[in-house]
């Protein structure tokens, strides 16, 4: 008998290690933060559990936290410690789960929430629902997460959020290599939780006067919108309010926020009437239409923030920390980022070039088709090769394949050329170049997946 | 609650444990609690059903043993026909009501609107009690062989009860004899490692065979039959085909399911399919497929007609009958009546032709022991078979004769090349692994019937064995076809 338990024992030890491996590497993953519709939630949600610093904020709410509000800003102008904890479109619901992990695990001093959940009703869709659940570590908390969302005690869709594998096994069809990789590489996520943007959309004014129709936020929204208060309140964590620029929020959700907080000492930053005091311009701010900003709206976003947590909150400096060295790092990868997206506006070649042989973090492969490199300009050719890879060379030990590259590549009559980011591992620029140095661009979204 | 469900996964498990862990004396009384409540998953009103039938059953079966206790014996058979007639008829009732009133009720309508006379339009929402036909044939099984005096009425009406109701077989199968199973509940079984791990082993080629195989199969087979009129030729032969395994995969895997769960608990049930495809005759299939459903028309049906020893007219007439009427168990409609009879068809001109087959084999000196005659046989059995599926998978019979209609008026062997396969509802790699499960059962079944592959495995090496284990239970949670977007399709024979 004591054999059969060791056997059992074992066989049923080695079966969860491998489930959970299997597991891992069937989860959808969400790993790309430059991508136009998807927020990285992967990367948000491990990142923040992986994150090793003291924060003294974190920030929760939907989209209108993760992708308005840079951590990386706060600290560099204000020394503060922050995180944007938060996926798109979370109900009040799912924030409470969300704020209630924040504070289980980092203890934060504030926790700044922005409204726009109120807006919405129900429970959330099943693939947003998802992005925020599925990467939470399995405990008490997650549990109470799953049974906030599913409607009724459904065994079958609760089982489905705790094994994802049940969900998720059909992907055998697309498993890709990030799949493979992800689960071992290093969860840290440069950005804090923030995803970056940075075009620029113009729109008109936010209007936020306008009158709409509005029946008051419902009671689900509203009951979780007071747990969260009441979670704050019962451990001590000061709780901001905020709400974002954005064209759909009006003052009627405004005066009903007011109204609900009136019994409760709160403060309510209300920026989506206050924008353009702080700075922001509706005609270069955003990167859609009025809803989310772009990076020159979010320096300005957050610096507002900044100002009012660093002159109510006695928060610690901790830019001269030396825990907090990887910010710098970060912070190259940010202004990288920012460097490569007017890089990538740039319509003069040369231009391009020069810039892309003055910073080090940059490569550059081309390809000859079909025309004969001599009768290129000089100087262009020059600035080229100062850098440039021909295919036709041997690039192995680089951090891309030909195969990767190759696959990229316009394919035009001229020169093809791809500017590839060391520091982001990523393609930036991907054009061809005429005999007469005009210059073509394939507007196409380059997925991490695609290296 | 599916077997291939949440719900089982949990149940079963629970149900195990506190099996082992209570006393002997009692552990019926917990069967017949758990048979009741996994019954009572589907709907709570189907138990009373099944108990009325478990009541009637019971008594009709002390009271034909009383019976025999009657000194007159020409009174005591006349006594007993009675009530045997009486259980019968009374069950049958139930059966009929439930499974075939809305076909009877649309057949004198038939006849009704020739004779233009008002048309019947009865008030009653019917809905088909999950396994009813199963046990009711179970529980008939018993009254007839206490008639027959081949078994001793059991008096413990909670066995008897759980004798009807058992979990594993319950609602799809395998149709227990109660000379097999009621002295069983009886018995005492104990934990032993090897049964149960067989018994487990027997459980998991089970689900591959339902959630890989016949699952998968089901999407394109749903799609080509749900959208006949769109398709012609090879695509229907190959979604005949499919549904050919899928049917099979489905039956057999509950089966399997069942025999392996009550083999956990040290129950033996008896065995139900044994590599059907195999088969090098019609006759030949039908003892290896659903055996205890054959078994059954034949002790119960087929021999009281008079079997074969009759005259060759009534023989074959006997055949047709039990063959429609089989049929008929599987569904209420005429095609099913006509897969039956097509069936009972094959059987009596096999035999009628048998003379022909051996002359021709004299004439031309044909070595019917070779393998390619052997071969030769078995792919045409299948044929035939396949053919009759037709009848089987067809919503009607008119859908049946169109959707043959329309396989052999086109000959379109393109699609087998232009990539029109992938646009049948699985994409090229759940099309290709469709495949490779088919090779994967016949290569099983085939192994199978030499040696069972569970004690084969059992002599290998541990790494081996547990890496065999390893895959198969991991290839289910990859491969299987289920979870959210899905709604586990019901295991096919649920509704007979």
């Amino acid at each position: 008998m004591k054999n059969v338990v060791i056997r059992s024992v074992t066989f049923f030890g080695i079966f969860l290690v491998l489930f959970l491996v299997i597991t891992e590497i069937f989860k959808a993953k969400w790993i790309n933060c430059y991508s136009n519709n998807i927020e990285p939630a992967t990367l948000i949600v491990d990142g923040f559990y992986e994150n090793k610093d003291e924060l003294d904020v974190v920030f929760v709410g939907s989209s209108n936290v993760y992708e308005n509000i840079n951590p990386l800003v706060l600290f560099e102008d204000y020394g503060i410690s922050s995180y944007d904890f938060a996926t798109a479109s979370q109900t009040m619901s799912q924030t409470y789960s969300f704020t209630k992990e924040a504070i289980r695990l980092k203890k934060p001093k504030v926790i700044v929430l922005d409204v726009y959940g109120l807006m919405y009703n129900g429970n959330p869709r099943e693939d947003r629902a998802r992005r925020s659940i599925d990467n939470i570590p399995l405990s008490i908390n997650k549990l109470e997460f799953i049974k906030n969302i599913v409607t009724g005690m459904d065994i079958k869709a609760i089982s489905d959020y705790i094994f994802s594998i049940k969900r998720y096994h059909s992907r055998w069809t697309e498993l890709s290599k990030d799949d493979y990789t992800y689960p071992l590489r290093d969860k840290h996520y440069s950005y804090r939780g923030h995803q970056p943007h940075f075009n620029t959309v113009s729109c008109d004014d936010l209007k936020y006067n306008e009158e709409v129709e509005f029946k008051g936020f419902t009671n689900l929204s509203k009951e979780y919108f007071i747990k969260i208060i009441e979670l704050c309140n019962k451990t001590n964590t000061s709780l901001v309010l905020i709400k974002s620029p954005n064209v759909n929020w009006k003052k009627v959700n405004s005066d009903e926020v007011n109204k609900i907080i009136k019994p409760y000492n709160i403060k309510f930053l209300d920026y989506a009437k206050n924008y353009k005091e702080i700075g922001i311009d509706v005609k270069d701010c955003f990167r859609d239409t009025g809803r989310h900003m772009n990076c020159k709206g979010v320096k300005i976003y957050t610096d507002a923030i900044g100002t009012y947590l660093k002159s109510n909150y006695q928060l610690k400096d901790y830019r001269n920390e030396e825990e907090f060295s990887q910010m710098k790092d970060d912070l190259e990868i940010y202004y990288q980022d920012i460097e490569s997206y007017k890089l990538s506006q740039l319509k003069d070649v040369k231009q391009i070039l020069e810039i892309v042989n003055s910073n080090e973090n940059y490569s550059v492969y081309y390809n000859v088709n079909q025309v004969d490199i001599n009768k290129y300009n000089n100087k262009f050719y020059q600035l080229l090769i100062q850098k440039g890879i021909n295919l036709t060379e041997d690039i192995s030990g680089k951090n891309i394949t030909a195969e990767s590259i190759n696959n990229l590549l316009l394919g035009n009559k001229g020169i093809n050329i791809i500017i590839y980011d060391n520091l982001t591992q990523r393609v930036v620029d991907n054009l061809s170049v005429t005999e007469n140095l005009v210059l073509e661009r394939e507007k196409k979204v380059i997925r991490e997946s695609d290296l | 609650m599916l077997f291939n469900s949440m719900e089982f996964l949990i149940f079963f498990p629970i149900v195990v444990l506190i099996y082992f862990v209570i006393p002997h004396k009692i552990r019926y009384i917990w069967l017949l609690a758990a048979s009741y409540f996994y019954y009572m998953c589907w709907n709570p009103k189907y138990a009373i059903l099944m108990l009325l039938s478990t009541v009637i059953t019971y008594l009709s079966g002390i009271l034909i043993s009383r019976a025999n206790l009657v000194p007159n014996k020409l009174k005591a058979v006349k006594l007993k026909k009675l009530f045997v007639g009486f259980c019968f008829s009374s069950n049958l009732i139930i059966l009929f009501f439930f499974k075939y009133f809305d076909f009877f009720i649309s057949n004198i309508n038939l006849v009704l609107r020739k004779f233009n006379f008002e048309l019947l339009n009865p008030q009653f929402d019917i809905i088909l009690p999950v396994g009813i036909s199963f046990y009711t044939f179970q529980a008939l099984s018993y009254t007839m062989d206490i008639y027959r005096e081949e078994l001793k009425p059991e008096k413990n009406f909670l066995k008897y009860a759980l004798f009807v109701s058992f979990f594993p077989q319950l609602v799809a199968g395998p149709i227990e004899r109660s000379k097999n199973l009621i002295h069983q509940i009886s018995e005492r079984h104990y934990f032993e490692y090897n049964r149960v791990k067989n018994g487990l082993l027997l459980m998991l080629w089970g689900f591959v065979k339902k959630l890989i195989i016949a699952d998968r199969l089901a999407i394109l087979v749903n799609q080509v039959y749900n959208n006949y009129h769109d398709y012609k030729g090879l695509v229907l032969i190959l979604a005949t085909i499919f549904f050919s395994f899928q049917i099979y995969c489905d039956f057999s895997s509950y089966s399997d399911i069942a025999s392996g769960a009550a083999q956990v608990m040290g129950f033996k049930l008896m065995d139900n399919f044994k590599q059907p495809y195999f088969s090098k005759s019609v006759a030949e299939f039908w003892r290896r497929w659903h055996i205890s459903l054959s078994t059954w028309f034949r002790d119960y049906l087929y021999i009281p007609l008079g079997g074969n020893r009759v005259s060759k007219l009534k023989g074959y007439f006997n055949i047709m009958v039990v063959f429609a009427v089989s049929g008929l168990w599987h569904g209420a409609d005429w095609s099913f009546v006509m897969w039956g009879a097509m069936n009972g068809a094959y059987q009596i001109i096999g035999k009628e032709l048998k003379f022909l087959f051996d002359k021709a084999a004299t004439i031309f000196k044909v070595n019917r022991e070779s393998k390619l005659h052997i071969l030769l046989k078995i792919i045409t059995t299948y044929l035939l078979i396949c053919f009759s599926w037709i009848f089987f998978r067809a919503d009607n019979f008119s859908m049946a004769i169109q959707v043959i209609k329309e396989m052999v008026m086109e000959f379109n062997p393109w699609i087998l090349t232009d990539g029109t396969l992938y646009q049948l509802g699985l994409d090229e790699k759940n099309f290709r692994l469709a495949i490779i499960g088919i090779i994967i059962l016949l290569v099983f079944d085939y192994f199978n019937a030499k040696q069972d592959i569970r004690e084969r495995l059992g002599s290998c090496h541990i790494v081996f064995r547990w890496s065999v284990y390893y895959l198969t239970i991991f290839s289910i949670i990859i491969f299987g076809v289920y979870g959210l977007g899905y709604d586990a399709s019901q295991f096919i024979y649920f509704q007979f």
